[in-house]
């Protein structure tokens, strides 16, 4: 087989395996990055080498590396030109003096602590005419990295991006990269030369190139800019000139003996920063890189990683070390300086952990350390374990420290001025909405509004709109543009909410956006967090099944540790004839519950229940439950008297329901296998009724049997009963009242 | 708060700094690193039990004072067979030894030890692949290995010299 052929064969592999580990470790709610670098190591000597070594050496034989390689520098090429143009002055808004002192002291700490763990690891496991200098600047700049792609996607995946915290560690991990970049140009330098002095040349060629860039580059590229603004698109021309122009950097600083990725990345840092310019520039070329190249980087990466090396106790022993001082060390520096600025003890631990992430760039590092023989492969193998751990435990670390109900709470805080209160009654019930389109989901928050109302028991309805990632390191998950996609969605939301026209939107109706890579869990835990009452879905039909209450809505339903009602909207925007095929069961009793709010909160509505008769069995009518009793019987009389009861006799009472549903604005259903919804054995979910009902449906699905929905606006106690039914009689007036011309 | 940040600050770069100098002074000074190997080595006789064009190659990946090696047999002239293009599974495991009387001085001895299948093909298996293997050698100043392949009873002693390893790989960004 030709080289060039089993070149593509494995390029194939490559990209197949390495989104399918990363899609597996998206499920375990670890960046997917981590699970392409473990899909590299995968291929690699650890794992396919020992299971199957005759198929490593056929899939990955040594005269084929050589193109593995020159593909996968290309790939660090442009990777480190997007990791430069994400790189935004706005990032260092704000606390800047605590971020340059956090930043730069996580910096050191680990780099001291792993410039003294060099002594006893130099005469161990280095070996070649490596000078102990290069070795102690390689490692410690190895200990002090920060990966600001990474931790930028996780802060924004925990919805961190405007909180303090959020900002602080962004604008840290941006401090961080260009220093620990220029720390790596140093180390390489001194690499190359093998002595501190010897490299001062080539430091100074450094600066100036870098000054250049800063300079005559910067004010070119403005015009750049200037030129998109006037003609508003990245011609194929323009894309040719800044693709030579990041080659052209790389080969110089390649030249001048740092290493190409710097005059990538440098030129990445001073391209003008134009939203618009940016955003097609990144999405023009990361879909290639990401996908393509990048994984080959991996998989290289991956070739190279021999965790069989570790074949010793004692060298776990001092991969432990290595572990131990590069977390310790980079968590007690941001921890340390973190403190010093007055930061309090739980945002700075979390910080410490923010920090901690090392993912890519590590590798990018430990990579160049390798081919400059400055780490040997043991030690390579240690490091790369050391950026996989410390990526790893970022998220579950910060969550432990900084549990996502006190990130919430932060964020209350932080938007609302101290004495200013929005609501001063705290509500006593709340509705989670789901919307998934503000233009086409109007009538689902409307019925989220009659549900919840707000003039008998204070009530809020969080309209949720979550925005889906992608990808991890996609343009599109930075934080910048994920706080530009989230005001799109509330100005949407928001518009909305002002075409309800409600009297008291606010804080009534207060919208919740957030960025999510898992809808269905995001949904179920928010409304955890803001202790929701009811999440209200509207139907959505799944992309692989034409079941209603499939895909996403299935997902929510399965999850939700909270009821649930799924709205299928068939356009009737008037809420007057409700309608309740009743069978006996808490699923129908928590529609009934929703259907009495509804009564309460409109006045022109009425209830009828259906009660179902078989023909073929005469002498049986399914009974009301006792709940059933013992809710009318609190049921204030206004109330009453908007209730109709009838008995329906039908051979199939589907049929019957599809019939009555006709003269019904909206028929409200418990899920219940009379109705033809209900849970299947193999998790599938039939929807008879779904399909076939004529007016708008609610099928209804109570988890907590305990909680009722009506428990704040029904009293046990007369008095309060007949003083309920004042409160809603007068409700009924004054909504009458105002609805007259 | 101006003050503390910058004492803080200042006090803490000049600790790395001099941390810095002092632990680069001492490295520098004191810590000697052990011989390199060559990556592969090739017999100059053939193995006992085997054809005597084949030669015993012992494949050596060193990191610092870690070894681990790999013993095969292939041809002596086999123009399709460069060594330093076959990967070999490292089934044998050593280390390099301080020498005990003095800190920065290494032996020059070095003792692998593990399981190998090399000589199941040689028409006398002399070595059991399920027992482990001894391979004692001496690194000679100019770069040769003289040493004894032991199991059990049976020893064979060899000597090998460093093939060349000018593998086809474009030249790395150094």
């Amino acid at each position: 087989m030709s080289t060039i052929v089993l070149v593509l064969f494995q390029v194939l592999l490559v990209i197949g395996l390495s989104r399918l580990v990363g899609l597996g470790f998206r499920y375990l709610r670890q960046p997917l990055v981590i699970g392409e670098i473990v899909a590299g190591i995968m291929l690699g000597p650890s794992l396919l080498g020992l299971v199957a070594p005759t198929w490593s050496a056929a899939l990955f034989p040594a005269e084929t590396i050589p193109y593995l390689n020159v593909l996968s520098q290309i790939g660090l090429i442009f990777f480190m030109f997007l990791v430069g143009l994400e790189l935004n002055p706005k990032y260092l808004k704000g606390q800047l003096e605590t971020a340059i002192l956090t930043s730069h002291v996580s910096i050191v700490v680990p780099f001291s602590f792993g410039a003294l763990l060099a002594l006893w690891l130099y005469p161990l496991v280095s070996h070649g005419a490596v000078s102990f200098t290069a070795f102690a600047l390689f490692l410690g700049a190895a200990m002090s990295i920060t990966a600001f792609p990474v931790l930028a996607r996780i802060i924004t995946e925990n919805n961190l991006q405007g909180s303090r915290l959020g900002t602080l560690a962004l604008t840290c991990a941006a401090v961080d990269d260009i220093t620990a970049w220029c720390l790596l140009a140093v180390a390489i330098a001194v690499t190359r030369t093998n002595s501190m002095l010897a490299a001062w040349p080539t430091i100074l060629e450094a600066l100036m190139y870098t000054t250049l860039m800063l300079t005559v580059g910067r004010s070119f590229l403005r015009r750049l800019a200037n030129y998109y603004r006037r003609t508003g698109k990245l011609t194929q021309f323009v894309l040719a000139g800044i693709y030579m122009g990041v080659v052209a950097s790389a080969l110089v600083t390649e030249l001048i003996g740092i290493h190409l990725i710097f005059g990538a990345f440098l030129l990445g840092v001073i391209m003008p920063k134009n939203a618009d310019l940016t955003r097609e520039l990144a999405e023009k070329t990361e879909d290639f890189v990401l996908t393509f190249l990048l994984p080959i980087f991996f998989a290289y990466s991956g070739l190279r990683t021999q965790i069989g090396l570790l074949n010793q106790p004692v060298l776990w022993l001092l991969c432990a070390a290595v572990l131990t001082v590069a977390i310790g060390g980079k968590f007690l520096g941001t921890y340390g300086a973190a403190r010093v600025s007055g930061m309090p003890r739980r945002e700075a631990a979390a910080l410490g952990w923010l920090m901690n992430t090392r993912g890519l760039t590590e590798l990018i590092v430990l990579n160049i350390g390798l081919s400059l023989g400055v780490i040997s492969p043991l030690m390579f193998t240690m490091l790369v374990i050391m950026a996989l751990v410390t990526t790893f435990m970022t998220s579950p670390l910060l969550e432990m420290t900084y549990a996502k109900d006190l990130m919430r709470q932060d964020l209350i805080e932080a938007a609302d001025p101290p004495g200013v209160s929005i609501n001063p009654e705290l509500p006593t019930y709340r509705i989670l909405v789901p919307v998934a389109n503000p233009y086409s989901q109007k009538g689902l928050v409307q019925l989220a509004v009659a549900i919840a109302g707000s003039t008998i028991q204070p009530a809020i309805v969080n309209p949720l709109s979550l925005i889906q990632l992608e990808e991890d390191y996609m343009f599109e998950s930075t934080p910048l543009e994920a706080d530009r996609r989230i005001a799109q969605q509330q100005t949407h939301l928001q518009e909305l909410v002002q075409s309800l026209e409600l009297t008291n939107t606010s804080p009534f109706v207060q919208p919740i956006v957030r960025v999510s890579n898992d809808v269905a869990r995001e949904t179920t835990q928010i409304a955890d967090v803001e202790q929701s009452d009811l999440i209200l879905l509207g139907w959505h039909r799944p992309a692989f099944s034409n079941n209603r209450l499939g895909g996403r809505v299935g997902q929510i339903l399965s999850m939700a540790k909270t009821d649930v009602a799924v709205f299928i909207d068939r356009q009737n925007r008037s809420l007057e004839r409700l309608l309740l095929p009743y069978v006996a069961g808490i699923h129908t009793d928590l529609g009934l519950e929703l259907a009495l709010r509804i009564l309460m909160h409109q006045p022109h509505s009425y209830l009828t229940i259906l009660r179902m008769q078989r023909l073929d069995e005469a002498d049986h009518l399914s009974d009301f439950s006792y709940e059933f009793h013992a809710l009318m019987r609190r049921l204030p009389e206004p109330l009453h008297q908007r209730i109709k009861l009838e008995t329906s006799q039908a051979i199939e009472p589907l049929q019957a329901v599809i019939q009555a549903s006709e003269g019904a604005d909206l028929t409200i259903a418990g899920a219940s296998r009379e109705w033809g919804i209900e849970r299947q054995t193999l998790g599938q979910y039939t929807d008879a009724l779904a399909v076939e009902c004529r007016s708008s449906l609610l099928i209804t699905r109570r988890y907590n049997r305990v909680t009722s929905h009506l428990s704040s606006l029904l009293s046990g106690d007369p008095i309060d009963r007949s003083r309920q039914a004042e409160a809603i009689e007068s409700n009924r007036s004054e909504r009458i009242k105002q609805e007259q011309p | 708060m101006q003050w503390r940040f910058m004492a803080f600050y200042g006090g803490t770069l000049a600790i790395v700094i001099i941390l810095f100098r002092a632990v680069t002074a001492y490295g520098e000074a004191n810590l000697t690193l052990p011989p390199t190997l060559n990556p592969v080595y090739l017999s100059t006789g053939s193995p006992p039990g085997c054809s005597n064009q084949s030669r015993l190659r012992l494949n050596i990946q060193q990191s610092g004072i870690y070894l681990n090696g790999a013993l095969s047999v292939q041809p002596e002239s086999d123009p399709t067979s460069n060594p330093a293009l076959r990967t070999e599974r490292m089934t044998l495991i050593g280390r390099w030894q301080i020498d005990r009387w003095q800190i920065d001085r290494w032996q020059n001895e070095i003792n692998l030890t593990g399981r190998t299948t090399a000589f199941v093909d040689c028409s006398v298996s002399w070595i059991d692949p399920h027992q482990p293997v001894t391979v004692q050698t001496i690194l000679h100043p100019d770069k040769s290995l003289s040493g004894q392949i032991q199991q059990a009873n049976f020893s064979w002693q060899f000597q090998a010299q460093p093939w060349p390893v000018d593998t086809p790989q474009p030249q790395l960004p150094h």
